[in-house]
Parts: structure tokens; sequence; C-alpha cells
């Protein structure tokens, strides 16, 4: 599919997750130590929406039960959680966060 | 070579072997239970288990997949622990086979407790195990009618799933409120209400007299009021701590098998987590017994590292969860731990964090669909930070921005 525009740099912040969508995938954008990072918004565990969880040190915690994901890698780093997230290759130009689907 | 035995194959007993061999132990780990599965959670029994669609993937909730107990030598025995002689470090199991240990964890669980008064029917089931919970999903298809007898968690997250099924839905609680101690009292009505817009009825300080099982399901007597009847009952009023072996080797037990902050029993060598393990939560010299599944896995995992030599401290913050039809409810803290006051923040009544302060810290909370906000703030709870009441209860200062700026203030 290619690269596709779904925010502006400035829409990011630290220790907070942006929820986006494009051609119909969930996606989850992370700020982590000045780079950009994005995997699939919904939990593999159970239906959540990881962006209203808890990003720190490179970690997503899904709010439902604490399932804990590296969103670097996409790996699931603690229970409930066991499959891993699916991630996006990131590519900035300029302004624009751009995600390969 | 030495040999670790833990008893009791559940979730805190698989995640103390996976512990481990994690930690680098090279002896024999051996899992006694004495049910005949590998390792799970329980947490699916109440929910997916009983409203999936397709029975074939109902259940999800193994520990590990099969080839991890063969892949890391950890021996599941599918044989129970019937007799421990904690001075000469052994074990008799149900086949009657001798087992001699070096160090040993007692994670032996519970049993569901039934009702005296339904004894002998062939339409009321409790609900613990797996084949339980497969039980109860093929009674659940062809009733129409279940009584649920226990208005706690789990008689509640049964009857959520019993609406999803189409059935009616009776409650019987003896109690005049929900989840008794549980729960801060006016969530606890919330929650009633929440059940009763979804149809279930509740019947409040009641108590059963008597029942009769007939053609068409079973009549329940209380002892007010009109008789129930249904095709199926339900008993979900707690768990009895598994301790008799326990008690019967000479450890101190008591509401559970007495362990200190280090997860050690009376007895040296001998450990004990989970839902069994009753333990001191602070400093106050309060014991508590923990019946949650951040508590199995926690406390299994500080066993595990503590039976290898490590110190550590089992200090939890309790957490705990329920999902109940589209909510995620989450609690921090001890529910009966004063409040002087609360501060809610709430963006819908569906969406909603309630924060239980005690001299400017928050010492409890509750989350409807707010987990991330609870997570938020939990080093607070954790770590009793002071925090402004008003910042907390402000919906225009993100908590997350909040808990960065108080920790800050700390450094």
């Amino acid at each position: 599919m290619g690269l596709m525009c779904v925010a502006k740099v400035g829409d990011l912040s630290l220790d907070e997750p942006l929820a986006v969508s494009a051609v119909g995938e969930q996606i989850a954008l992370y700020l982590v130590e000045g780079s950009i990072y994005a995997t699939q918004n919904v939990c593999t565990h159970q239906f959540a929406l990881l962006t209203e969880g808890y990003l720190e040190g490179g970690c997503i915690e899904c709010p439902l039960h604490q399932g804990k994901f590296d969103v670097r890698t996409g790996a699931a780093l603690c229970a409930p959680a066991t499959a891993p997230l699916k991630t996006y290759r990131v590519h900035v130009e300029g302004d624009d966060v751009m995600v390969d689907l | 070579m030495q040999t670790i035995l833990i008893i009791g194959a559940g979730q805190a007993g698989g995640r103390a072997a996976q512990t481990l061999r994690e930690r680098g132990f090279g002896g024999r780990v051996l899992l006694a239970g004495d049910e005949s599965l590998l390792p799970y959670e329980r947490p699916p029994l109440s929910k997916s288990v009983l409203t999936a669609a397709d029975s074939a993937s109902c259940f999800d909730g193994w520990l590990h997949a099969h080839p991890f107990y063969d892949e890391n030598r950890i021996e599941c025995l599918h044989d129970g622990v019937v007799a421990l002689d904690v001075t000469q470090r052994v074990a008799r199991l149900a086949s009657g086979t001798l087992v001699n240990y070096d160090l040993c964890l007692l994670a032996t669980g519970g049993r569901a407790r039934h009702l005296p008064e339904l004894a002998g029917s062939r339409n009321v089931m409790t609900l613990r195990t797996l084949p339980d919970a497969l039980r109860l999903r093929e009674r659940i298809s062809d009733a129409r009618r279940v009584v649920v007898v226990g208005g706690g968690f789990l008689g509640l997250e049964f009857a959520a799933s019993a609406r999803a099924r189409g059935l009616e839905v009776t409650v019987v609680e003896a109690g005049g409120e929900l989840l008794g101690r549980a729960l801060p009292t006016h969530f606890a009505s919330r929650l009633r209400a929440k059940h009763e817009s979804h149809g279930v009825t509740f019947r409040m300080r009641a108590s059963l007299l008597d029942y009769a099982d007939h053609a068409n399901g079973m009549t329940i007597q209380l002892v007010e009021g009109p008789p129930l009847d249904a095709d199926l009952c339900v008993v979900a009023i707690g768990q009895q701590p598994d301790d008799a072996l326990a008690k019967e080797a000479g450890l101190k037990t008591g509401n559970g098998i007495h362990v200190d902050v280090c997860c050690r029993s009376s007895t040296p060598r001998v450990y004990a987590a989970g839902d069994c393990a009753n333990f001191p939560l602070d400093g106050s010299g309060r014991r508590v017994r923990l019946e949650s599944w951040q508590n199995a896995q926690d406390q299994a995992i500080v066993a595990a590292r503590n039976m290898l030599g490590e110190a550590l401290e089992y200090r939890p913050t309790p957490w705990f969860w329920t999902d109940q039809y589209d909510w995620n409810i989450q609690m921090l803290g001890m529910p009966d731990s004063p409040v002087d006051a609360w501060v809610e923040r709430s963006a819908s009544p569906d969406k909603t964090l309630l924060m239980g302060l005690r001299g400017g810290v928050i010492v409890q909370a509750v989350a409807i669909n707010s987990g991330g906000d609870l997570r938020a703030i939990r080093r607070l709870v954790e770590q009793a930070i002071q925090v402004d009441p008003h910042a907390l209860a402000d919906p225009g200062i993100k908590l997350r921005q909040l808990e960065r700026l108080v920790q800050s203030e700390r450094i």
C-alpha cells in the first residue's frame, strides 16, 4: 500500500499515545525519546484501545488488564498479554508522520 | 540436585514454576496439582467460556502452551498431594508415590463454598474450575431462568454472562448491599443499577430455606417472599481456602496458610502464595488473603524468587478488575480503607474514576472504563504521595500530567 500521512509531528506529545486510523486500520502512534513508533491500537488480549492506556519507558499498558507491550517491537512483555502487536514502519517527512501500510 | 515441589498447579503454581526456571534454577521442578489440567488462569471461566459463540475455542486461559513444560523440564505430575511431612521433607501423592523435596511451595488455592440448604439438588452448580465452567456453558444453552446465589464479583460476572446468553437472571444476596466490603458503598449501588438496567432482578437480604427439584427444573424457597422457579441455580458465595494439608502438616493456618512478608510459612523451607496464602498487608499487622489474578501472579513470583535465595518483600497495593457488560471495573487499594473525602472524575456514567483520599493521599480508587487513568495514579497510591484534590478533580488537568508533575517535584 505504501506510506500514508496519518498525523503531524506537532500532534504528538510525550507519554500520550495518539489514536489514528487509516484505510480502516486502527493505529496507535507513540513518541518515545524523540522517535515515533506505530502499532495496532487494538490490544491482542481483549478488545481495548491501547491509546487509552498508559505509556512509560517505551511500553504501552492496556487499560483493561494492564497487559504490557514494547511499542518499538510490538512484543508482549507481561501477562495477560501474550500475542504481539502488529507494528508499522514510521517515516517522518518535515512535519508529516507517515506510516507504511 | 535440589528438588522444589510446588503443590497446586493453578495460576500461582504455574507462574512460580516459570519463575524458577527464568531465574536459573537447574534442579527438579515438580508441579503437583489435583486438577488434571495444565496451569490456567480463572478470569475467563465466568466470561468468555460462558459467552463465546464457538465451544471449540471458548477457553483461552492456559498460562503456557503445552510444550512449555517439557521444554523447561517442569514435571507436571497431575497427582495431588495428600500428606506432607515437613520434618522429613516428604510428600505423599494421591497415587501413593512419595516425593522428597528440598523446598516446597503451597499454591493450593481454594474450593467453591457450597450451600447446605441446596445440598442434593441436581440443578445447583458452583464455578471454580474449567470443567465447572464447561458444564455450566452446556447447562446455560438450554436454560431459560437462572438463580444466582451470591452478589459478589463471581456471581455478578456470571449474571452478566447469563444475561448475554439471554437467560432471565435473579441474584439472591444475603446482605443489604452487593459485594459486601469489597467496594465502597455508593459504588455498589451504581453497580446494582447497571445490572438492573440489563434486566437482572435482585432479592436482597434474602436467605435460602429449601428447594425442590422437579421435571421442569427447581423451585427455591426463600425465608421471606415468594419462591423462585429456575432451570438452574449457580452458587457463588465465596471460596474456602485449601489449607487442610498445611494444617495437618503442622503449619500455622487460619483463613489460609499463614506466611510472612517474604511468603515464608511458619515452617522453614515451606512457602505459600496465591488464593491460599494469608499474609501481612502492611506495617499495621493486618493480615489478608487476596483473591485476585494479580495476587496469584505477583505473590507466586516473589515466593519463587525468595525460594532461590532472594529476600524480596511482597507489599502489594491490591489491584483487582472485573468485567461486567460493557464495564471494565478496576479497584486499587483496600476497599475498607477509611476515606475522608471522595473525588470523582467523570467523563460519563460509563467512564469514571472515583478516588478516596485520607490525609491528602489517595488510599483507594475505583475506575469504570478508565484503566489508563487508574494506572496514572497508581504510583501516587503505592507511594502515598500527597495530591491536591482540586487538581485531581479538574478535568482540564490530565492525570498523567499530574503524576509527572508530582514526581518531578519530589526529585
